[in-house]
């Protein structure tokens, strides 16, 4: 650290650097002590120095901020909000609703289609034979307006 | 301004700051989040680096951690943890399953363990010799076991004390003083055969 670097943090985190966070403060209290002595690494706390000195790494820390806020930005919920009926369907009354209400629902429209379902059945049945297809539109048309 | 280190009642203020900050983020106030990664993600990222050897893992498990924080600062209770406990506990988890993840992929082939920090970093220091001391102090970091590095780390880096370091690991107080030691004495010991090797050669060069 420089008498530069020093100063800029001081404007950030203030003038009272024992509350400063780790690093910075650590740093700062080998600035303040001046420049380190060399030789036998013999204390703890030297030891300990040299270590996060060493462990410093190049980073930008601006770069770290912008993608943190990038992902935490709430994501616009969709146009049809399909997540919000699917997560419905994890509690089992409201699934069991829709459950009895699909099947009611699918057994009244038969129902309701009565003998032109069969028909319909019957000419897709003639096309899976392979019958031609003006003869198989022909038989749905036929069908259709038997069913109306 | 005076130079003294951190008195228990500095560290107070500065966790106070902290535990002002994770209330207003977790009122969604996106400053104070900034603030915090502004106060932490420097050391952090520094932690993570080193434990992990590498620089990009490193940057991945900071942004994991913010979001982290983000999200569950809800459920960080000051009268339990300090705010840098709970910190680096995400972070110190979050660094092993990255780990574990690195090694499941090594097992089945898909990544080299060995290819992680530039070799130039090393290489570059070594030929300039001017900051020969610090690269020793990073291969040797490199070559503790994962607890001892751990441990080491977050006393030197994230500067927590011993029964903080313990609740960060899951540890007890003594263990974590265990690993301290014996991780400083592998450092110590590879300096000396460093300097033992650098006479030796000088000896024969003569």
């Amino acid at each position: 650290m420089n008498r530069d670097a020093f100063e800029r943090l001081q404007r950030r985190f203030g003038s009272n650097i024992t509350a400063w966070p780790a690093p910075y403060r650590q740093e700062a209290n080998v600035f303040l002590k001046g420049e380190r002595e060399t030789g036998d690494v013999n204390d703890d706390e030297d030891l300990d120095r040299i270590v996060r000195e060493a462990a410093a790494t190049p980073g930008d820390e601006r770069a770290l901020t912008r993608e943190v806020l990038k992902r935490i930005k709430p994501k616009r919920s969709p146009i049809f909000a399909v997540g919000g009926i699917a997560g419905a369907w994890r509690v089992p009354a409201v699934a069991t609703s829709f459950s009895v209400v699909l099947v009611a629902a699918a057994v009244l429209g038969y129902m309701l289609a009565g003998s032109g379902a069969e028909a319909l059945d019957d000419a897709l049945l003639s096309f899976a034979a392979g019958e031609p297809i003006p003869q198989f539109l022909a038989d749905i048309s036929g069908n259709m307006r038997g069913a109306l | 301004m005076e130079a003294a280190p951190a008195s228990g009642q500095d560290r107070a203020r500065g966790s106070d700051e902290d535990d002002r900050l994770l209330a207003r983020i977790a009122a969604g106030e996106q400053a104070a989040l900034v603030r915090f990664m502004e106060r932490h993600g420097r050391g952090l990222r520094h932690f993570a680096a080193r434990y992990l050897d590498s620089r990009e893992d490193a940057e991945d498990v900071a942004q994991d951690v913010f979001v982290a924080v983000w999200k569950h600062a809800g459920r960080f209770d000051p009268n339990r943890a300090r705010a840098t406990t709970w910190l680096y506990r995400i972070a110190a988890n979050r660094c092993k399953d990255l780990r574990r993840w690195r090694r499941l992929r090594a097992f089945i082939g898909l990544e080299d363990l060995h290819e992680l920090l530039p070799a130039d970093e090393i290489d570059a220091e070594a030929a300039t010799g001017a900051r020969q001391e610090l690269a020793r102090v990073r291969a040797g970091l490199r070559q503790l076991p994962e607890r001892q590095r751990m441990a080491l780390l977050l006393r030197a880096v994230a500067d927590l004390d011993v029964p903080t370091i313990a609740e960060v690991m899951g540890a007890t107080v003594g263990s974590v003083e265990q690993l301290l030691v014996r991780a400083r004495r592998a450092l110590r010991d590879r300096a000396a055969d460093a300097d033992d090797n650098k006479k030796a050669m000088e000896r024969t060069s003569l």
